[in-house]
């Protein structure tokens, strides 16, 4: 059989998780013959980001037709152009096409043969607009990974071993598990790492381990079983498509919310048992999931699910500047996905031009919304990763939005963009005006919301930016689904999240911390899932003096991010700080069996345990009873509020919360120093009377305290006066 | 020709530095047959770590046997085992040999011939005992990035670039070069930034420019000038080496600190004098220094200078077991420099190095049990566990380890490097009492004229601490030790010394002791001024205990020795804000500023040295408000720290007082009463009293009397006005 194969060529990823990757193993297949092509240096056939596959099959040697063209996993690199003219068959295996759906859409349109991991892709895909689909395993494992003989469980080292991505916030399912394996750790030996250095030494933490847990988001076979099957730890699994290929309790252990304590306890109480599980798990893996073999499958497979199809494919009848618009998305999604890091692809700038060149290409066909935004999103990524956005003239980005608010002022998305790019360029003032209209849009049903349209991908992982990607991929597939009415709804509520979250850091930036509070408490009512929101909002409650409601948004905060140890130690101080001192001690306890456990997370232990000493009330054994704790969350309240009350200096809530704080930490100095500030700027015959009274009763609480602070130096210095006496007696006296 | 070629087949590092890997320009030279072997797949003949090179000399193909063997970049890869043994002449291409000089002379000693790249590296390798030494310049640039029709010098982006790392400890003679660049007009577009993106990317930003900076250590000539110059880009260069293969001022431009701002400035504004520099050093490369053609002189040369070469390799006449303590600090060094990061050796099982270290050292004790076989194996060993075996820092691992050092300690009393490894031991076991009782002996025999001082003794690379404070000037003066071996020691000795203070500091910040700590921290830096790290702690703790002045001569001295450190000098600038030395203060900003906007990879800082400018009140009058954020938040950090020592030491009389100082200027009285009391209350629990602790006490009580009082008198002065305010503001409302 001939296959060209699509490859990475030299690309780093192509040797992290080796066996993934069929180039590493291919060649030595009998009865196969192998091309690769890519855009990589170490491919048979290297072709640029913008060349047409026409100039693949142009290299080809004379003659040689292949059989099949095979692409694997087009997430992670790039759909060639014009694929879909291809002569001969098209096979694209998708690993986590759901990342980014529009990808997966223009992919599975594109080829002939998409092969995903389970039944729930498969219906997925179809309803997407795969030209055909099949559910196969997709992992397998190099011979040259066995081991000969797999240490004997008795031997290994780790009890459970758990190892993937937990800190990036699209993987938030993962986090309940992380929490339930580092319950285990008192008892056992768990370790549970983010990453590990090179795919020999994950290779060897599986050998070392008695378990190993794995879970999918979609209920899926992870790759992690074969792996660890292939080193004789046994699976913990918590999915269902697993079923399929091995048998519970004989060759894995099924588990699920309820019962995972107690069968993790069952099965590591019985050694036997397991190494009679390890040794059968390892037989099977061994036998039907070497990767070789496995590759004869997925091709045999290709052969049954294409054999005497015609070949229609979906891409080839869209419009055609729809196909230019697909293609700049495919180039801005690839950017951020395999180029920035350098992982995939060679790092570039290039894919970002190209995708500028497609969106323009799509506009000289048709001028719609989407191509213009299209263009101006990646105009100003492009801009800004190549850190020339225009500072003080207008961006390109803007012009091109102007447009599309004018010619197209039903188009919800718009707003929102153009709000995003004036308020990234740093003009805060006209991103506010257009975030105003923007919501309006968004309330207004007959406006068009689309939920396809490009966004600001170089966003996502920036600190401050409000996550949409993952929210948006959920909308996109559940309308692919059927659920149009619910996705239209749900985008709705999203994009009016995102601008509320927007206009409440223009608040702050302004000092207006109150309206801030108030705008972002009802972007977190639109979109309770955030954890940037709920975060943020818990904190300002606080400072702001609500205490029941910062303390219960905290909590909320902690189940959506139960690993983020961060946000565990502001609410352990905080607890602390309103006298809750057993709530403080229970969490602290808890955070610090996570700490001890999650390697990735140790680091977080030494702020854990300098929080909790500064805790004067719990440390009184010194005989001084500074409050650390108590002092340092007041100042940085104070800090920010002082930040806000510069740029509204006149605000006399503002005055009154820190007058509050102020009193909290007894420095009746600095009340009278703020009162006098802004009495002396803000108070006169136009005042009103309601701040009139305020400021009379801040007056009257002074003088009660001067009076009685009067008496209290007075009796404290007789007091001290007394002692010195007595002590000055007694060092005289030897 | 044939030739063997050491290599580091596909590593990442292969497609960074295109044109400095051999393997990508080798294959197609004329007349010379190639084959390769090393570590990672992508080489002819693939060995593992513990192979032996015989191994390699097997897998050749029958009857192939090669005219030498070419250790390409052998610094950065690793030394076979038994390649001394090779029935075939070895050369080493080395480059970067004084990062590890350990390294450096078990490589020179195994090589017949070394091969280097300047007279300075020449006479060094010579003394430190390299068989034979060829001087010639390696490198070269690849045709593919040799720009066939250059870009005219005056439509060049950038009047000139300098890609380079920040780097204090290695580099820092870069960073007042990137100084002298920040400080040309503001008319001239200067891009500084790191060494990142591909080498295509690279040589693209040679093509936009019209100069290049290219400045390396020890005056050497760097590929960057060939790189820079195959683009036409004219190079400005600090080294004496380019003079050997350019003409100053025809085709490079040589620049020192003292002229630097005037040569740029006369070259920039003679563009037409540039432009035939470039067109003239761009032909002097096509001509002489494409990669294949430079190699395929090399080989030449190499196989001159080879010819009727009886070499006996030093190597080979170390004893059998000074042999395995080679190999164990080859393995050691190797892992760190090469093999940690994956940059040069892939998907290698990361604890293998270090284990085969082990592997060596103890083999070498089981032949003979020196003092330094004994102690490098109980470091390796150590650090062996503390890379791996991280959360078992208790039980019999770390019991054999300290016992082998004691056993050297009390079978060679004199031998420092025992003593100091078992109390860096102890110190990083958290046994701090143990550390603190070793460490002071050590310091004692360091000022024994007797005692045995050992400067080859297995440096703790896998402690940052270690690598911070003693790895470049350590192996600084072991290059020294060739040719001044007397003043090496005693340089080395002061090192060490000063290590040991700076773990004292540790522990004595630790303890609560910050008074001990602080002497400890300035004794450490004034035997190795030098560090930057130790001169920050020492700035840091002089301002914390109130030493105002001598904390600012520090933090300029820090500042001096790490001038891109934007934390310091954010650190440095507060300091002196809080010290109202507020005219010292704006013209520390205008340095920050300046660095970061003119380095790219400073200018993240950006928001961070706006944040702290903001925060200080005296310089934005505008605000009603004088609430002092900056000097509060710098106030309450010593407090926090300061209370935390005082719990451990509670009567510290010092520190008592330094407390009250703070919350004066904090105008905290109520603070003032509460430490006093308490402080009262453990002295007399304690039965501590005496004069001191009394006079303190009296001068306190002195000063809350009279602050009492004027308190009192504000407070009552402050509610008059503010009820009278409050009245006229009623009466002109009703009005």
């Amino acid at each position: 059989m001939k296959i060209l194969l699509m490859g990475l060529g030299n690309a780093p990823a192509r040797h992290y998780v080796m066996s993934q990757h069929p180039e590493n193993y291919v060649r030595d297949i009998p009865g196969y013959e192998i091309i690769t092509f890519g855009y990589n240096e170490g491919v048979d056939i290297r072709i640029s980001p913008d060349d047409d596959f026409r100039k693949v099959i142009d290299k080809l040697p004379s003659g040689w037709t292949p059989d099949y063209c095979f692409m694997y996993n087009l997430v992670w690199n790039l759909l060639p152009k014009g694929i879909e003219h291809s002569p001969f068959p098209t096979v694209y295996l998708a690993l986590d096409w759901d990342y980014h759906v529009p990808l997966a859409r223009t992919n599975a349109e594109a080829v002939d043969l998409e092969i995903v991991g389970g039944d729930y892709a498969k219906e997925t895909v179809i309803a997407m607009g795969a030209n055909n689909a099949e559910a196969f395993y997709d992992c397998s494992m190099m011979k040259e990974f066995f081991p000969a003989r797999p240490k004997r469980i008795k031997d290994r080292e780790y009890d459970i071993f758990y190892t993937t991505v937990f800190s990036n916030q699209d993987y938030l399912d993962r986090h309940k598990w992380v929490l339930k394996l580092s319950e285990l750790s008192k008892k056992y030996n768990v370790y549970i790492s983010e990453s590990v250095p090179n795919y020999k030494e994950y290779l060897s933490l599986l050998q070392n381990s008695k378990l190993t847990f794995s879970h999918n988001r979609d209920g899926h076979m992870s790759f992690r079983v074969v792996e660890a099957g292939s080193q004789g730890a046994v699976i913990l699994d918590t999915g269902e498509e697993i079923r399929k290929y091995f048998e519970p309790g004989a060759e894995f252990i099924p588990v699920d919310e309820d019962n995972f304590l107690d069968q993790v306890e069952s099965y590591l109480r019985d050694e036997n048992r397991l190494q009679e599980m390890s040794d059968r798990f390892y037989s099977k893996v061994k036998e039907e999931f070497e990767s070789r073999r496995h590759f004869m499958k997925i091709m045999a497979l290709a052969e049954r699910a294409i054999k005497g199809r015609k070949l229609a494919r979906k891409y080839i009848s869209i419009p055609e500047d729809e196909k230019f618009i697909r293609r700049g998305e495919t180039y801005y999604f690839l950017f951020f996905r395999g180029v920035v890091d350098q992982c995939f692809m060679e790092r570039g700038k290039r894919f970002l031009e190209l995708s500028v060149e497609a969106f323009n290409k799509a506009l000289s066909v048709r001028k719609t919304p989407r191509a213009m935004i299209g263009l101006a999103v990646a105009v100003s990524s492009y801009l800004s990763i190549n850190n020339s956005t225009p500072r003080k003239k207008e961006s390109p980005a803007i012009k091109i939005l102007n447009e599309v608010v004018s010619f197209f002022p039903s188009y919800a998305v718009a707003f929102f963009i153009l709000g995003l790019t004036h308020f990234r360029d740093g003009n805060k003032k006209q991103a506010s005006e257009v975030f105003a209209k923007a919501l309006e849009k968004f309330r207004d049903i007959n406006s068009e919301v689309d939920p396809w349209c490009l966004y600001n991908r170089e966003l996502e992982n920036t600190a401050l930016a409000f996550p949409m990607g993952k929210a948006l991929d959920s909308i996109l597939l559940m309308s692919i689904r059927g659920e149009k009415d619910k996705a239209e709804e749900n985008t709705r509520k999203l994009f009016q999240a995102a601008i509320l979250y927007y206009i409440y850091l223009i608040e702050e930036g302004n000092g207006n911390i109150y309206g801030a509070l108030e705008v972002l408490l009802e972007s977190h009512n639109l979109y309770p899932e955030c954890g940037l929101t709920v975060m943020a909002a818990a904190m300002r409650l606080a400072l702001l003096g609500h205490k029941g409601e910062s303390l219960e948004m905290y909590v909320k905060a902690i189940n959506l991010l139960p690993l983020n140890i961060d946000l565990i130690i502001e609410y352990i101080k905080l607890l602390y700080c309103y006298s809750q001192d057993k709530a403080a001690l229970a969490a602290a306890d808890k955070a610090i069996k996570i700490t001890a456990s999650v390697s990735f997370l140790r680091e977080k232990s030494a702020r854990l345990k300098a929080a909790i000493s500064g805790f004067g009330r719990f440390n009184t054994d010194s005989g001084y009873s500074h409050d650390s704790c108590m002092e340092e969350v007041h100042n940085n309240w104070l800090e920010m509020l002082y930040i806000c009350l510069r740029k509204d200096p006149g605000n006399l809530n503002l005055v009154l919360r820190i007058i509050q704080i102020y009193d909290e930490l007894g420095r009746i100095d600095k009340i009278f120093e703020i009162v006098d500030e802004y009495t002396s700027k803000y108070f006169n015959g136009n005042t009103s009377e309601e701040h009139v009274q305020a400021i009379k009763e801040v007056y009257d609480y002074l003088k009660g305290v001067c009076e009685k602070s009067e008496r209290f130096y007075e009796e404290k210095l007789n007091k001290l006066d007394a002692r010195i006496s007595g002590l000055q007696k007694t060092v005289i006296a030897g | 020709m044939r030739i063997l070629i050491q290599a580091q087949g596909n590593a990442p590092s292969r497609y960074v530095a295109v044109s400095c890997d051999i393997q990508n320009f080798i294959r197609n030279i004329k007349d010379c047959e190639v084959l390769t072997f090393g570590y990672n797949e992508g080489v002819d003949i693939l060995i593992k770590p513990e192979d032996p090179f015989q191994k390699v000399v097997q897998s050749l193909p029958q009857g192939w046997t090669p005219d030498f063997c070419l250790l390409w970049q052998a610094e950065w890869n690793l030394l076979s085992a038994g390649i001394e043994s090779a029935p075939f002449p070895i050369a080493a291409y080395i480059s970067d040999w004084d990062y590890d000089i350990p390294l450096t002379r078990t490589i020179v000693e195994t090589a017949d011939i070394t091969i280097v790249e300047g007279d300075f590296d020449e006479k060094a390798l010579l003394a430190m005992g390299a068989n034979k030494v060829l001087n010639y310049y390696v490198l070269g640039v690849m045709e593919d990035f040799i720009d066939p029709s250059p870009r005219k010098i005056r439509d060049r982006e950038y009047d000139l670039s300098y890609t380079v790392m920040i780097d204090n400890k290695w580099y820092a003679d870069k960073s007042r070069f990137i100084l002298d660049l920040c400080s040309l007009p503001d008319k001239y577009n200067i891009l500084i930034r790191k060494p990142t993106g591909s080498y295509r990317e690279y040589i693209s930003l040679l093509r936009s420019s019209k100069l290049v900076l290219s400045h390396v250590r020890r005056g050497l000539m760097s590929i960057r000038t060939l790189e820079a110059g195959a683009q036409g880009t004219v190079c400005l260069n600090t080294g004496a080496e380019v003079n050997k293969h350019f003409a100053s001022e025809a085709e490079y431009i040589p620049v020192s600190h003292d002229n630097f701002i005037s040569q740029i400035e006369k070259y920039l504004n003679n563009e037409k004098k540039l432009q035939a520099m470039s067109e003239k050093v761009r032909a002097g490369i096509v001509e002489k220094y494409e990669s294949g053609k430079r190699f395929k002189e090399l080989a030449g040369f190499v196989k001159e200078k080879l010819e009727g070469l009886q070499t006996q390799r030093r190597f080979n006449r170390l004893t059998k077991s000074e042999q395995c303590i080679r190999r164990g600090e080859i393995y050691y060094y190797t892992f760190f420099r090469s093999v940690a990061s994956g940059y040069r050796f892939k998907n290698m099982e990361r604890q293998k190095f270090p284990a085969l270290a082990v592997e060596e050292f103890r083999k070498a004790i089981a032949i003979e049990r020196s003092p330094r076989g004994v102690t490098d194996s109980a470091v390796a060993e150590a650090s062996f566990n503390f890379l791996f075996n991280r959360e078992k820092i208790t039980g019999s691992t770390w019991d054999r380890v300290i016992t082998m050092l004691k056993e050297v300690i009390s079978s060679h009393p004199k031998y420092i490097m025992a003593f100091y490894n078992l109390g860096l031991l102890y110190f990083r076991l958290g046994r701090r009492n143990e550390a603190l009782r070793v460490f002071y002996d050590t310091l004692q025999l360091l000022q024994d004229e007797n005692s045995d001082l050992d400067p080859w003794c297995l440096q703790t690379y896998d402690l940052d601490l270690f690598n911070s404070i003693l790895q470049k000037p350590l192996n600084e003066n072991l290059l020294l030790s060739f040719t001044e071996e007397e003043r090496a020691l005693r340089n080395i000795k002061g090192l060490y010394q000063s290590a040991i203070f700076y773990y004292i500091f540790i522990i004595g910040r630790e303890h609560g002791d910050i008074y001990k700590a602080l002497e400890a921290v300035l004794e450490a830096s004034a035997l190795n001024p030098e560090c930057g790290l130790i001169a920050r702690k020492a700035s840091e703790t002089l301002a914390l205990l109130g030493n105002e002045e001598e904390s600012l001569v520090m933090y300029r001295k820090s500042v001096e020795i790490m001038p891109l450190d934007i934390d310091l000098r954010k650190e440095y600038i507060k300091t002196l804000y809080v010290y109202g030395k507020d005219r010292k203060a704006v013209e520390e900003i205008r340095k920050i500023m300046m660095l970061i906007k003119r380095v790219s990879m400073l200018s993240e800082k950006s928001v961070s040295v706006n944040e702290m400018i903001s925060k200080f009140t005296r310089f934005n009058p505008s605000s009603p408000y004088s609430h002092d954020t900056c000097k509060e938040y710098l106030l309450y950090q010593w407090l926090d720290f300061l209370y935390d020592c005082l719990r451990r030491v509670p009567q510290n009389s010092a520190l008592v007082l330094r407390i009250v100082d703070i919350w004066n200027k904090l105008e905290r009285e109520e603070k003032v009463f509460e430490i006093l009391e308490q402080y009262i209350s453990n002295c007399k629990m304690a039965n501590q009293f005496d004069n001191t602790a009394l006079s303190l006490i009296d001068n306190v009580y002195d000063y809350l009397r009279e602050a009492s009082v004027m308190k009192n008198r504000k407070a009552e002065e402050r509610l008059g006005r503010l009820k009278g305010l409050i009245s006229n503001v009623r009466a002109a409302a009703g009005n």
